[in-house]
């Protein structure tokens, strides 16, 4: 994560919106909790904040894009 | 009610969210007789309802996954 940059609303809901582009099943994870990248409420409830690792998973025929994609819109997370 | 549905619908379905009470009696007044699952009142918690919902709408997702994540909500942890 960009330092200065929480996954609250409106960060979170970008995020998710990218992942459901996706058909793969893709994950997030933090501090060993794993969030559906998919579902808002379980993204928020991740509690990210500023510079902390994510930790991107995706599982399907798409995954490598699903993976670059989320790893670009995280890095180019704005407050 | 009956105007924010209207304006709500884009063609793919609208799916209404209440709080307590009047107002889903009030949903459902305004719904007889027009059981064809295009405008759908689920039982969701209101906000965390309304965040899920939201943001699978503006992803372009199906009425069925705008009205599952809704629902899906109940079982939402905050953190």
């Amino acid at each position: 994560m960009p330092e200065g940059v929480a996954l609250h609303a409106r960060p979170a809901a970008t995020f998710v919106k990218t992942a459901l582009r996706f058909r793969s099943k893709v994950t997030v994870g933090l501090n060993g909790r794993v969030a559906d990248a998919k579902s808002i409420l379980a993204v928020l409830a991740l509690g990210a904040v500023g510079g902390t690792v994510l930790r991107l998973s995706a599982e399907g025929e798409d995954a490598p894009d699903a993976l670059a994609a989320l790893t670009s819109c995280v890095s180019g997370l704005v407050d | 009610m009956r105007e924010a549905i209207a304006r709500a619908d884009l063609g793919d379905g609208v799916v209404v969210l209440a709080d307590l009470g009047s107002s889903i009696l009030t949903v459902r007044h305004l719904l007889e007789g027009k059981a064809n699952g295009h405008i759908r009142l689920v039982d969701a918690p209101f906000v965390e309802g309304a965040v899920a919902a939201a943001v699978m709408s503006s992803a372009g997702q199906s009425l069925d996954d705008v009205a599952k994540a809704a629902e899906d909500a109940r079982g939402a942890s905050k953190f």
